[in-house]
């Protein structure tokens, strides 16, 4: 028996073919995920710390190497599926104050990113849009202006 | 917005009330009496295109105004505007103008007014989160008016994020 650090595609390959375990990373466990629960529940502001990835490695070794896990495949689906409702609760509420350039998304991971993407990319730029049929012409009206003075300054000399 | 945005043509196409400030021989046509001047101070209703180059060209070299003066046009009124301000969600944007952001986007852009777009961007993000929880809830047959009362934009928003959450809820089936 030894551990070795592969990517996770050998891994389920080897797996697959009854060659190796799958050592299940730390916070793929109840309790570890729980307590990030509670933390959720106490910070209604912010996301506790996930791995970038977390839905979507352990939805793989859920599926594919449940026999490896330390706790119970159907309590840890379910502290999962309670975890991504708390915060996805949390961002969509956070889609209020939405503006036209920029959005914070400290401790989200990437699937919860890319669930946003879509909508959030379409209302920001149409918000940018809006600003700037504003903002750009009074830039270039001031521009303008300022070229006028330059005009009047070389007429003098 | 590229040239051949089918959404940005038709709101070129918007008419706008105009009035004329000087007679055009010939234009009677534009009024419904073919062969005849169109008179000073007449109102007439011309496409955005049109409207937005002859107020801005000047008659001659001395005179300050232009062909034609605009008006301010129904989507504006302040009933609408008004009733924008009071709820945002009630508005049925899209029998008032089916391009409403866009049109409001260039009538801003024509008179650098602010104020119109802080109104308009308001009423977006409470629309947009609107339209996210509906979209989120595409199990339920939603017979809502509220969906009814979305612009063009709002529409493809309302599609790509429920086609998202579709996706999504898939995967995760799956």
């Amino acid at each position: 028996m030894r551990r070795a650090n592969i990517p996770l595609w050998i891994a389920l390959i080897l797996k697959s073919q009854d060659k190796c375990n799958i050592v299940p990373p730390d916070w793929l466990t109840v309790a570890y995920l729980k307590s990030r629960y509670d933390e959720e529940l106490a910070q209604p502001h912010r996301f506790s710390s996930l791995p970038w990835h977390w839905l979507e490695t352990s939805k793989i070794l859920l599926a594919r190497a449940s026999d490896d896990l330390s706790d119970s495949t159907s309590q840890l689906k379910s502290i999962i599926q309670d975890l991504r409702e708390v915060r996805l609760v949390k961002s969509r509420k956070g889609l209020r104050e939405l503006n036209e350039s920029n959005i914070q998304l400290d401790g989200l991971s990437l699937l919860e990113i890319n669930e946003l993407r879509p909508f959030v990319l379409s209302v920001m730029n149409k918000l940018r849009q809006l600003h700037e049929s504003v903002t750009t012409t009074a830039a270039e009206s001031r521009r303008e202006e300022g070229a006028d003075e330059a005009s009047d300054d070389d007429d003098d000399y | 917005m590229s040239y051949f945005d089918l959404d940005d043509i038709l709101s070129d196409g918007e008419k706008i009330p105009c009035r004329f400030n000087m007679t055009v021989p010939g234009l009677g046509y534009l009024e419904g009496n073919a062969g005849k001047d169109i008179e000073r101070n007449t109102k007439v209703e011309l496409p955005l295109w049109l409207a937005e180059v002859l107020a801005i060209c000047e008659l001659s070299e001395e005179s300050q105004s232009s062909f034609i003066d605009l008006s301010q046009p129904e989507f504006l009124n302040q009933k609408v505007i008004n009733a924008i301000k009071a709820n945002p969600l009630s508005v049925d944007l899209h029998s008032i103008l089916s391009n409403y952001y866009r049109l409001s986007e260039k009538w801003a852009a024509m008179f650098s007014d602010s104020e119109l777009i802080e109104i308009v961007s308001t009423m977006l993000k409470e629309r947009a989160f609107e339209i996210n929880n509906y979209a989120c809830n595409a199990n339920k047959q939603t017979n809502s008016n509220f969906l009814y009362s979305l612009d063009e934009f709002e529409k493809k928003l309302y599609k790509t994020t429920a086609v998202s959450n579709k996706q999504m809820r898939n995967w995760l089936k799956s």
